[in-house]
């Protein structure tokens, strides 16, 4: 019994790999590492500064500019 | 079929066969010449022993497709017992000859087509010397012969002629003894070459196992397939005076003493002791004698002799314990060798040679695994020869888990048996439970025990080279159907406007962030956006942009961050780089707008210095990391597997 567990092991791995292949397939094999944020101010076209996308680094605010 | 009268007491001999020559009378046993129509007395023929043969004169069989009757029988006695060699009337009348010893049938005919120029000659009976080829040679088991077919020599033997009856297409002489040589092909063919007669006369054929033969007419049905079991005998040892058991009277010819080690022969009345073990030892004797074996897929047993065995290797001791196990209408042998537990069976044949020192056994490949001297140690029970003391032989294994065979070889024999690896909790259950539980699991890995590694190792390579191939497919597919195209392309200079080392949002940070001109992504909510920068010019410094994909009309923004850092100098006379001077990030499942991006940089640039950069904006594209990412991942146990049972084949004792 253990050992037909033990050798199901691979087969599981191989499985979840297959389905993160095609998770990332369908997806162009793109990276999800961005983050999306929604109601960005109007003024950002005119003031860039307005929004802070410092990703990965500080929480976002939106200051209002320099 | 005519009807002669016997010479000596003028009782009816019926003649079926006209190829026959000889006939015995069955009232008086004599043995007579057909000259035309009456039989002229030439001997007497012995008694026959009562051997349990199931065969008897009228018994008829077909042996594929070849319908024959038992019209005669000669009846040899040889080391093992008794040999029957049944003459047989085909269903075109011509002869044919059946075999019999140890319960082992041999379908064989006289073979005519060798000239007897090149059927050697022997010189003596022990020792015996072959002359062929005008060379003298002193010729054991294992040696090889040409007769229109390459034949190894299985065994040497001297047989002494018992008696006949019926009819027969060549005479005998009771009491005359034959040397015998017992031939095997490596194609499974079958051949003695009977010296009784000058030149030898070669009988080849095949090994016929009893229900291929399609026997009818036998002798006692229950008897014939050995349905009534022969009751076990007591015999008091010859020298000890303990009181033995003889399970298999019908079988064995020698019992050893479990008390004394006194060997006897139970084929002579007196059971008179023809060996003597020093010492006799039941420690670590597993199965007791008696002790019956339910293996699955083997017939039921019931253990009747055990021999210890050893052999020595770079001054090391090795030992082993065979069981022999005797089941109705043959035996197999029980090894046990360091608690794992092989079951053999006895082999007809030799098994093929083939490239890379592998034999080939029934389609099956065998590796060579080792070659030892064997010394047999002590003996207690029954045995179906005349077991002694110190016999020695060398034994060679070829491995092909969970099957072995092994041969060996003494002076007189060549014996090959097929082994079965028998798991520990299997052998447990095959026999009683007092017995099951004196049984050690094994701690070492078996000779011939299934690899588990490389059953596993096999089956993950099947299963990562199929999804790899499925990966790749799936690749190939996505990278045609990309669409690659470039939505936004813009060139860029960086100047440093902060003091280094100002981290991004702090107070001595200058912001120079800036949007792009808006472009237009079309296509499907599912496809990805790929952002690019490139620095050609970069060296020695690194930029990174936090990068914002900003759809204009739903105010919704997709941030992520983008470094290019290419560094590279000579440290101790060699060179490094480190780093790239251009960066890529992929944005899964952008849905189709009006957007633009706007970047913010920071650098390690000093003040007033920066660095020209590109960017590029693509839709739809297909990365190949997930591919070489997951086929990576798919292949990185198989190493561990690999290295697993490695590291198993080469704890095999």
């Amino acid at each position: 019994m253990w050992n037909f567990i033990k050798g199901l092991v691979y087969p599981l791995f191989a499985a979840s790999l297959g389905l993160g292949f095609f998770s990332e397939y369908t997806k162009g094999g793109a990276s999800t590492d961005f983050e999306e944020v929604n109601q960005v101010p109007k003024t950002v076209r005119q003031n860039p500064g307005i929004y802070r996308s410092h990703y990965a680094w500080f929480t976002r605010n939106f200051p209002g500019g320099k | 079929m005519s009807e002669l009268s016997c010479p000596n007491c003028g009782a009816p001999v019926p003649i079926i066969n006209k190829a026959s020559v000889y006939a015995v009378c069955s009232s008086c046993k004599t043995l007579s010449l057909k000259k035309d129509v009456n039989l002229e007395k030439i001997g007497t023929a012995g008694e026959l022993a009562d051997d349990h043969s199931i065969i008897q004169l009228g018994t008829q069989g077909n042996y594929k497709g070849t319908p024959f009757r038992v019209i005669g029988r000669i009846q040899l006695k040889f080391e093992l017992g008794f040999w029957n060699e049944w003459h047989l009337m085909e269903g075109d009348g011509s002869s044919a000859w059946l075999g019999e010893a140890q319960g082992s049938y041999y379908y064989t005919k006289l073979n005519v087509g060798i000239p007897t120029d090149k059927i050697p000659t022997l010189e003596g009976d022990e020792d015996p010397v072959v002359i062929a080829s005008g060379r003298r040679e002193r010729i054991t088991p294992g040696d090889s012969f040409y007769l229109g077919e390459n034949w190894t020599l299985k065994e040497i033997m001297k047989a002494v002629c018992v008696g006949g009856e019926g009819e027969l297409p060549i005479g005998f002489q009771t009491g005359y003894e034959a040397v015998l040589l017992d031939l095997a092909s490596e194609d499974g063919l079958f051949g003695t070459l009977d010296y009784s007669e000058s030149p030898a006369l070669l009988f080849s054929g095949s090994f016929a196992p009893l229900e291929e033969l399609n026997l009818t007419g036998l002798r006692q049905e229950e008897v014939a397939y050995n349905q009534a079991q022969i009751p076990a005998k007591s015999i008091e040892c010859k020298g000890c005076g303990a009181s033995l058991n003889q399970f298999s009277p019908d079988f064995s010819k020698s019992l050893a003493c479990e008390y004394c080690g006194s060997v006897m022969d139970t084929e002579s009345e007196d059971l008179k002791i023809i060996a003597k073990f020093d010492q006799v030892s039941k420690d670590n004797v597993l199965l007791p004698l008696g002790t019956p074996i339910k293996l699955p897929d083997f017939p039921e047993s019931k253990v009747i002799g055990v021999l210890r065995k050893s052999t020595e290797v770079d001054d090391e001791t090795y030992t082993w314990t065979d069981y022999l196990l005797r089941y109705k209408g043959g035996y197999a042998w029980l090894n046990e060798n360091g608690d794992n537990w092989t079951y053999f069976e006895p082999l007809p044949g030799v098994p093929k040679w083939a490239p890379g020192l592998k034999r080939i056994f029934q389609k099956r490949s065998y590796k060579w695994f080792a070659n030892a001297d064997s010394n047999t140690d002590f003996a207690l029970g029954e045995f179906y020869w005349k077991v002694s003391a110190g016999e020695k032989a060398q034994i060679e294994d070829f491995i092909s888990p969970p099957y072995m065979i092994s041969s060996e070889r003494t002076d007189k024999e060549l014996f090959w048996s097929k082994g079965t690896f028998i798991p520990f909790e299997t052998m447990k259950s095959a026999v009683p439970l007092d017995t099951a539980s004196k049984l050690r699991k094994p701690e070492i890995v078996g000779v011939c025990e299934p690899n588990p590694f490389k059953i596993r190792l096999k089956r993950n390579l099947w299963v990562a080279s199929a999804l790899t191939a499925i990966f790749l497919a799936f690749q190939v597919y996505g990278c045609i159907k990309a669409k690659n195209q470039i939505v936004y392309q813009g060139k860029f200079k960086y100047v440093q406007t902060s003091m280094p080392n100002s981290e991004i949002g702090s107070t001595n940070f200058r912001d120079n962030s800036f949007v792009t001109d808006v472009f237009e992504l079309k296509g499907e909510a599912s496809e990805n956006v790929e952002i690019q920068i490139e620095a050609p010019e970069l060296d020695n410094k690194y930029l990174f942009f936090s990068a914002a994909l900003i759809n204009e009309d739903t105010d919704t923004a997709y941030d992520t961050s983008i470094e290019t850092s290419y560094y590279h100098g000579v440290d101790d006379g060699e060179s490094w780089s480190e780093g790239s001077k251009s960066d890529s990030k992929s944005l899964a499942e952008i849905p189709p707008g009006r957007y633009y991006l706007r970047l913010e940089s920071q650098s390690d640039f000093p003040v007033g210095w920066g660095s020209d950069y590109n960017v590029k904006v693509i839709r739809d594209v297909m990365s190949p990391a997930p591919f070489f990412l997951f086929s990576i991942f798919l292949w990185l146990p198989l190493i561990y597997t690999f290295f697993r049972s490695y590291s198993f084949e080469s704890k095999r004792v």
